[in-house]
């Protein structure tokens, strides 16, 4: 076992088509306000990837929480892109594959609650951290997606995200960072009148080293939070094409019904097939 | 045996057993799976599609009572790429929460005005009677009453 940190993991990548990755592994294990990962995080494939910039400007944004009528893609990439000074309208929204690498633990530490005492947060968390890691878990429920994933995942991913384009751009042009700005999914200098969009300076972006810690915004400055925008479930929802999990079909799939027993405690004694292989189909 | 149907502008024919319900042939056979299973005892509309243009719970309905008849379920209710104008209103009220019951919701609501273009609130509730575990209905009732004013939005 490698040294736990309270560092933040982030690590970032191009992808085929000059896309650029940023993942951030760890938030979403975080308790409070630190965040929690392997030292080895990396080697293990928990890198977990939240945001890509297609240079066509679209910024795809992977959620790894369900949608369940609760909205939680929707606040869960406002949350990103508020940090990232994203245009909304670019935005598009992903679910995250049921995969180890998405694994989120939030719930589990919620279970404890917020009433654990300072001295036994660590051993809490990294006990939390641990359950979502053996059992992979992938979960939504207990209001954590968005103080959870979204506070520690979402945010200084976007963050994160933001710093390295105003870096790119900055390099770009040869001025200092902190003379750039970003808005609306585009980084501008003002002292020079040069712009660019996110999607013109991803691929550079993807190759700088990603902050650890990123500032995140003011509440006071936030214009995509604290708005209510349309919800990015619905049209899906009113055409037929969202897909829920009856509607998965695999090769091969096969269908099972359970057959109870009419009173409490029966036994099985015995089990004729032949009326059900002689269904169609079967 | 042969049923011959009409889904959303497609011919279609199918052997399947007479009595498979409908819902069957459009999830199963048909490969349309926006028109969901709930009940299955046609109490609770999520399996709400168009027969010759009247809404009908499909998953109590034999594929041979609609032999020969037009089917339209929430995948045709568009037509050329523009939103019925219930599914343009679903959005602009932000009906849908979970939306499992909703592709029901939408048919049962068009089915309805396409009868009833000015109900009143006890003409919504007696026509209705789709079940939404989420509790939508404040706003499918807002919806409704704004297409039956001609409020809705008209994407």
């Amino acid at each position: 076992m490698k040294k736990w940190t309270r560092r933040a993991f982030i690590g970032a990548g191009t992808v085929a088509g000059g896309g650029f990755l940023l993942g951030v592994a760890g938030f979403t294990f975080a308790p409070g306000r630190h965040s929690l990962v392997s030292a080895d995080a990396a080697e293990k494939g928990q890198l977990t990837t939240w945001i890509t910039v297609t240079p066509e400007n679209i910024i795809t944004i992977l959620i790894p929480h369900c949608e369940m009528g609760q909205g939680a893609p929707t606040a869960l990439a406002m949350m990103a892109a508020e940090e990232m000074e994203a245009d909304w309208t670019l935005i598009r929204v992903q679910e995250a594959p049921a995969l180890d690498e998405y694994a989120n633990g939030y719930i589990v530490r919620a279970v404890g609650g917020d009433y654990v005492p300072a001295v036994m947060a660590r051993g809490v968390d990294y006990g939390a951290y641990k359950i979502a890691e053996w059992f992979g878990l992938q979960v939504t429920g207990g209001s954590t997606s968005v103080r959870g994933t979204g506070e520690f995942g979402m945010r200084v991913a976007g963050a994160a995200a933001k710093d390295m384009l105003l870096a790119a751009a900055a390099n770009k042009w040869g001025v200092p960072a902190a003379e750039c700005a970003a808005a609306k999914s585009k980084v501008t200098h003002a002292a020079s009148g040069r712009s660019a969009t996110f999607g013109e300076l991803a691929a550079a972006a993807a190759v700088l080293d990603v902050p650890t810690s990123p500032a995140l915004k003011n509440p006071d400055s936030f214009t995509i939070r604290r708005t209510s925008v349309p919800r990015v479930d619905i049209p899906s929802k009113v055409n037929g094409t969202a897909k829920y999990g009856i509607d998965v079909t695999l090769p091969g799939m096969a269908y099972a019904a359970i057959e109870m027993a009419p009173v409490f405690g029966g036994k099985l004694k015995a089990v004729d097939t032949a009326p059900a292989v002689s269904m169609p189909g079967v | 045996m042969a049923i011959t149907i009409t889904v959303n502008g497609t011919s279609q024919t199918l052997d399947v057993e007479p009595e498979m319900p409908l819902l069957w042939a459009l999830r199963e056979t048909l490969g349309l799976t926006g028109t969901k299973f709930g009940c299955g005892i046609a109490a609770c509309g999520a399996c709400t599609v168009h027969l010759d243009g009247r809404a009908v719970r499909s998953c109590t309905l034999p594929i041979s009572a609609a032999d020969g008849k037009t089917v339209t379920t929430i995948e045709g209710l568009a037509a050329d790429g523009t939103l019925h104008k219930v599914q343009a209103a679903w959005i602009a009220n932000q009906v849908p929460q979970c939306g499992y019951c909703q592709s029901g919701m939408i048919m049962a609501v068009a089915g309805f005005l396409a009868q009833n273009p000015k109900p009143t609130d006890d003409d919504i509730d007696a026509g209705i009677t789709n079940i939404c575990r989420c509790g939508t209905f404040a706003r499918v009732r807002t919806a409704i009453r704004q297409l039956a004013d001609g409020e809705g939005a008209a994407s």
